[in-house]
This record gives structure tokens, sequence and C-alpha cells, in this order.
């Protein structure tokens, strides 16, 4: 058992998309036993994703999977034959909780919906983490990352006021939906503690992005204001409260501040508009001559000694060898058997009581004998047959 | 069956976005959050966004009462006004973290230990409680006092440098991404340490910065660099092997479509449901890695086509076929969603100087447990009496004391007087 907060946990997870495995990760972090369910040969359709070390894909080198799936076990299983049901019937007693983003209809088709696998354990907490939920009238939809960003709202609010809305990168969407599923699972374990009952939970990627929006649905409910994109500044059309923007400097950009109190005055040496959050175009023109002559760097440096909210539009390289992710060890070497050395990013967050728990992510069934045979008791006869047969 | 966080009780020390999210969660889930506001008050009463009318019946004009933001980020949550600057308060406040699970601030990591309130000192009144800080930096290392809101982090944690046009200067997100997803993550960790809590009996610190939330995000981009020394830069809306990939116009001012072409099937149903153009057969299209290269001509051809259309009808006309197609909806869109009202993700609820006041869900829905959304967003130092003298037992004359030293407020002070 780990010595993380969850060490006490074993959840299932089935994983399509980076949400469901997201979520999975976060449980693992916390040190609860996250056994990946994945189809055999192919595997969770992540370990297809990119980058590839070389750029060459491969089953056990996707270094987003290594990212998504760091703490998990993994063993394969077709949930599409009946013994493949069978075995996953076993497991589900042996649980307390399973992760799954099948499209809604697939896992009651196999036999194993949420009423099926509570019969098997009544204390089991389902999570289903599909893009819009179970019911209603976008349930059947096709979706992709893009798609849903765009039917959440918050694609409207990412861009450019004169250019075609933005998706902002990867698979956020995801990220925040998995976040909020491995909520939800940890709301449902925590109901259970209380009578001893579990439940389906059902929830949407699609939910978790509405809470992106922020102010804006809130705003138009009140007074009718419709917030659109508006590149580096807030989506809202009330432009009196500018607290923040995005100017060019000497090496590239920094994300800056109003002032106050003079600060502003003090760092350019000039007088400056301070308050001029008000005042967008003559607060751009007198920063930006003297940004120009600065790196972002120095000005960062000294613009939060004076207290001023600034910060670096750090480039993804400029990230290996900053001085706080350094100290506080943000990344983390892991030794993978088939890649070799990778260097990942670490705990989202620090549980000083708690440790994160990060090994590397599991082989493609690579605790099928630990959990098959030495678990659930199969002999090894039995495990090479359904092998052979494509169970497992 | 009670709510999952019934007898939990948690103290809000947050302001803005992301402390206060993260206690609202958990008061949705049934914890009793105490929302404890200085004599200014919460900043998003006095900035962030436009007043919303006042309900008549409402008597005096308290603006500070009704902003969407501030309401809509602390709904739920008793109010209480505390002056921690000063000991008074300080004392009141230990005397709630004795009879408290969690403790949620997102200050600069040394307001907390200004005001004689860091962990250990928590920990001397009440030997297992859970704080959790949220700050920009973290709690330790040679950055942890630099400042900085959601749309710093973005920056910062390299989230804005990948999120521009493919052909353009960076572009931050949306809204204030940072303060939501960051704020989302505290109360994970406030989750995930109440169950250590329950079967261990032990509380523990949470340090959560929010740069390094935000980094699990970018992962793939940061490992692409450590994998191939490969610098990524922003792609927009395109995929790095699919397209057509993107966002094209309908007929209408400000209405698109999303298309997101998954294989070689889907690009061919896409060709059907546009009458299969003699374009669409030429050779630089023909193929995957064809439509990848000359995907600028691509997304021409095609936003030539939707151009004349109806994006409602684009999108069920796709989706029909089997093609990943979503319109852009716009806010006032998704307050009228279909799905949206079928999940019941907004509600109302009344409250007594807006009147009717919109209520934002959960994003799941738990059939055996109800989430507590009944309780409107408090107006200033709604609960002080409820607080001091109902949970804390104090006395009459000792909350008299509180007023009399300006410790505790009805009303806020101005702003410019701090």
């Amino acid at each position: 058992m780990s010595d993380g907060a969850l060490a006490n946990l074993r959840v299932l997870e089935i994983a399509h998309s980076p949400a469901a495995s997201y979520c999975g990760k976060l449980l693992a972090g916390c040190g609860a036993e996250v056994i990946k369910v994945e189809p055999p040969g192919v595997g969770d359709p992540v370990r297809a994703y990119p980058p590839f070390p070389g750029d060459l894909p491969h089953l056990e080198k996707s270094g987003h999977f290594f990212h998504l799936n760091t703490g998990k076990k993994s063993v394969t299983l077709d949930l599409d034959t009946p013994k493949g049901v069978t075995i996953f019937k076993e497991l589900v007693s042996r649980v307390d909780a399973v992760v799954e983003d099948t499209t809604p209809g697939v896992m009651e088709q196999r036999g194993l919906g949420p009423d099926a696998l509570a019969e098997i354990n009544s204390a089991l907490v389902v999570t289903s983490v599909t893009p819009f939920g179970q019911t209603g009238p976008y349930a059947g939809l096709k979706t992709s990352e893009l798609v849903t960003f765009a039917l959440s709202g918050y694609m409207d609010l990412c861009g450019l006021p004169d250019r075609e809305p933005n998706k902002a990168w990867g698979y956020l969407g995801e990220y925040v939906g998995g976040i909020c599923a491995a909520l939800a699972t940890m709301s449902g374990l925590a109901a259970r503690d209380q009578t001893g009952a579990g439940q389906h939970v059902d929830h949407a990627v699609m939910d978790s992005m509405l809470i992106l929006l922020g102010m804006s649905p809130f705003q138009f409910h009140y007074l009718g204001q419709l917030d659109r994109r508006n590149g580096n500044d807030s989506p809202s059309v009330d432009h009196s409260h500018r607290m923040s923007t995005m100017l060019p400097c000497r090496d590239g950009y920094v994300q800056v501040s109003k002032g106050s109190e003079g600060r502003l005055s003090r760092l350019t040496g000039e007088p400056m508009l301070e308050e001029s959050g008000h005042l967008r175009e003559e607060y751009d023109a007198a920063f930006t001559p003297w940004l120009m002559e600065h790196d972002k760097a120095e000005i960062v440096s000294r613009a939060q000694e004076m207290r001023l909210a600034f910060t670096e539009v750090s480039e993804p390289a400029e990230l290996f060898d900053d001085p706080q992710h350094e100290a506080r060890e943000m990344f983390e070497e892991i030794d993978h058997p088939v890649a070799g050395r990778i260097k990942l990013p670490g705990a989202p967050f620090k549980m000083t009581g708690t440790p994160w728990q990060s090994s590397r992510a599991p082989l493609l069934g690579e605790h099928n004998e630990a959990i098959y045979s030495k678990e659930l008791g199969y002999t090894g006869q039995e495990i090479a047959r359904m092998m052979q047969m494509g169970v497992l | 069956m009670g709510l999952p966080l019934q007898g939990t009780r948690v103290l809000d020390l947050g302001r803005l976005i992301a402390g206060p999210i993260a206690a609202q969660v958990l008061g949705d889930l049934g914890a009793e959050v105490i929302k404890i506001e200085s004599p200014v008050g919460e900043p998003l009463r006095n900035v962030g966004g436009p007043v919303a009318p006042v309900l008549e019946s409402a008597g005096d004009d308290r603006p500070y009462n009704r902003r969407p933001w501030c309401n809509e980020l602390n709904r739920g949550k008793l109010d209480v006004v505390l002056d921690l600057t000063q000991e008074a308060g300080t004392e009141v406040f230990k005397r709630l973290v004795r009879i408290s699970d969690i403790v949620i601030d997102n200050f600069s990591p040394r307001v907390m230990k200004n005001f004689g309130l860091d962990y250990e000192a928590l920990k001397r009144e009440q030997e297992n409680i859970i704080m959790i800080s949220v700050s920009a930096f973290g709690a330790t290392g040679p950055y942890n006092h630099r400042r900085g809101a959601g749309s710093n982090m973005d920056a910062a944690s390299g989230l804005t440098f990948l999120s521009g046009y493919a052909d353009g200067p960076p572009i931050r997100t949306g809204s204030y991404f940072c303060d939501f997803f960051s704020g989302l993550h505290a109360a994970f960790a406030a989750v995930t340490a109440l169950h250590h809590r329950r079967h261990t009996g032990r509380g523990q610190y949470i340090d959560v910065a929010m740069r390094e939330v935000d980094t699990t995000i970018v992962g793939d981009a940061l490992i692409d660099y450590t994998m191939n020394g490969r610098a990524q830069k922003a792609a927009g809306n395109r995929h790095p092997s699919m397209a057509p990939h993107g966002c094209y116009p309908c007929t209408g001012d400000e209405r698109w479509i999303a298309i997101a072409i998954g294989s070689e099937e889907e690009w061919q149903r896409l060709v059907d449901v546009m009458g299969g153009p003699d374009w669409a057969k030429e050779p630089q299209f023909t193929t995957s890695a064809k439509r990848l290269e000359n995907q600028d001509v691509l997304d021409g051809r095609l936003s030539a086509w939707t151009a004349t259309r109806d994006r409602d009808e684009v999108m069920m006309s796709l989706q029909q076929a089997g093609v990943a197609a979503g319109a852009v909806q716009n806010v006032k869109e998704v307050l009228d969603n279909p799905q949206v009202k079928h999940r019941q993700f907004y509600s109302e609820v009344f409250h007594p100087e807006m009147g009717q006041s919109l209520v934002r869900n959960l994003p799941w829905k738990m059939p055996r447990t109800p989430v507590s959304l009944e309780r409107p967003a408090p107006v200033f130092a709604q609960d002080n009496q409820h607080v001091f003298q109902e949970i804390l037992g104090m006395t009459p004359p000792e909350v008299e004391r509180l007023y009399e030293a300006e410790t505790t407020l009805d009303v806020p002070r101005p702003a410019e007087a701090q």
C-alpha cells in the first residue's frame, strides 16, 4: 500500500480519452491503486497520441500516454467477450470505484451497466465520463476536443475579436473534465463512506467547461450583456476594469497588470498612467516602447520587486531551467523499460502529509499476471489460453 | 441519503476566484462554508464587472451585494467579517478553527504568516486541521512571493504561449482559466485529504501553486521538448495529424461551425454531405497527409462551402452523417441550449437584493445524493450574529466589543481607507 492519501482505495479505469485518464492519474497520484483495463493488442487509444521519440509512433512510447498514466497498473481485457465480462465482474467485486468513458449505452450492452455492477458490489461508485452526459439531446453526438470546445461556449471567448474563435492548446477541455470527474468520484466515495451505498455518477465534460465561462453567463442573465472573445484582454464587454493584459517586449511577451501608487512610473522611469486599465490604448502606447527595450526576465523581476503582478509569457523550453520549478522539483525523471529515461511534469499540487505517487506509466497488460493469477487465482495455463483467444 | 460532505465545516479565506470556487464546490457537496471577509470586503464586491439591477423591495442601494461575479462564486456560503490584522480578529478565527475541518486561503504565502495563522499556528488550535493554500508560484522556492492572477499563471506556465492562432502571437485563454482550474484542483485535494483524515485521523497542509496546476495541461508539449528537443508553438484550431480541423464561417454575423475530421472515412462523409464537389477529388486533398500539407487551401475551400449555409443545419447534416461538428455557441445560446437545460446545469434561487439569481450546478449528476444549491449568495456580513453567537457561543457584550473595535462590521469600509 502506498503512503498516499487514497492508499485504501482501488479503482478500475476504462479510458479512451484524456479526461478519464487524467481523472485516473489524479486518483493514482493521491495513492489509490488504479488499474487500467485496456483492450488487448491496441490498448488505450491515447497510446497513439504524440509526442514519440523521433516521431516514430509506438504503443509503448507515447509521451502523452506517459504523462496521463503515471502511477497506474494495466491489464488487458476484451470486454466484448463473455469471458472478459465475467473477469471484469470479478474485478468489480474487489474495487471501490470504476471510472469509464465509453459511449452511453455501451457498458449496458455488455451487461456491465451501473445497475448490473451495483448487484455485484452495492458500495461501488461508477463514474461515467462522457462529453455531454448519459442522456439528453446531445448524448449521442459525435464530438472531439474542438467540437466540445465550440459547443460549450468557451471557444467564443477565446481568440481575437476580428478573427475566428480559437481553441486553446491541446486538450484543455478534457483536462478540465478530468479534474471534475476526479472530484465527482471522490464525492461519490465520501457519500459511500457515510451511508455504505455506492451510486452512478454521470459526469459531462461540456458541463465542466461551462465553469470556465466565468462571469459571462451571469452578466448576461442580469444585464443582457453578451461577452465575446477579446484577444489578450478579458472577454468582458466592460473594459473599465482591465486588470491585466499581454504586451510584447524585446525578447517575447510579458503579462502585465495595471499599476497603482506610482509603481509603473518607478518601473519605467517615465510618468505613466497608473490606473490606466480605463484607457487601454494610452496605456499600451505609453508602455510598449519601454518594454521593447527590455527583456522579459528583467521586466518581470523588477516589476515583482515593486509588487506588480507581472509574469513572463514563458515558452516550453524556458521552463526546464526555471529556478522556481527546480526548487520545487516540478519535473521528474523516470526510467521506462522501452522508452528509456523520460522527463515529465510531476505533482499538480503538493499534499505535504501524503506524498504524490508517480511511478511510470504501465506497459500494456504489464500487471496481467499480478492481477489475474495472484489476485483472481487463474492458472498460468488458463491465462495463456485466454491470451490465445484474445480475451487478454 | 445525506450530502457527501455533510458535517464538514470549511473556513473560506479565499478572495477573487481560485479560493472561493474551491470552497464553493465543497459547499455544494454539503459542507458548511463560512466565508470570512476583510472589513473592505471581498475584492469582487468592488471591482470585476457591472452591478446587477436592484430589486425594488431591497430598500437601500448596496451595490456591493449585487456584483454578479462575486455572487456566483460565493453562493451557498455563510458570510462573516473579521479584521485579521487585529489580534481580536485572529482570536475569533482561531476559535472557528477549533470547530472546523478545512481552511482554504489564496493569499500570497506571506499573508497568513503575517496574520499569525500559518499551518503550524492552526495546528496548535486543532491538531488534525486540513489547510489548503493556493498561491501563484507555491509556498516555497525563490518566486514564492511573486504575485499573479490566473491570466499571469496561464502565461507563466506556457499555456498562453501555446494557445494563439497557428500564425500569430500568443493569446490567453478566454476568461481566467488558471483560477478555475487550480480552484478545482484545490477542491479535489480537499476531498482527498478529508478521505485520508476519515481513515487515519490525520490532517495536513496542501500547497497548490497555480502555475504547477496549469503545467499539467501543457505536459505533452513539455515532453515533446524533453523527448525530441522540439519547441512546440501554438496550433490554434488545427490538429497535428488530421485535416480539415477548424472553425468555419456560416451565414449571419458571428456564426461559426467547428468541424473535426478524425479519419479517412469521416473525410469521405464530409465530402458526401457537401455533395461530392470536384475540388474535394483534387490530388492535393486525397490523403490525410496531403490534406494536412495543404490545409490552408483546404480550409479556404471548406469555408466557401460553409459560408453560404446555416450553421445549425450544417451541424445537423454533418452529425447525421457521423462527422464531429458543432456550432460555436455564444454565452446566450449556451444558457438556452437544450442539452444544458436537460442537465439543469443552471437554475435560479431568490436573492434578497437581486431577485431571481442564476445558479451554476456541479458538472456531474449523483442521483442518490442531492447537491446543496438552495442558498443564495450572502450579502456582506450577513451571518455575523449567527456565527458569533450561535456557532461560537459568544455573548452579546463580546460581539458588541468586536463591533466597537471594528474587528467586524456590517457595512464594508471604503477600499481607499485601507
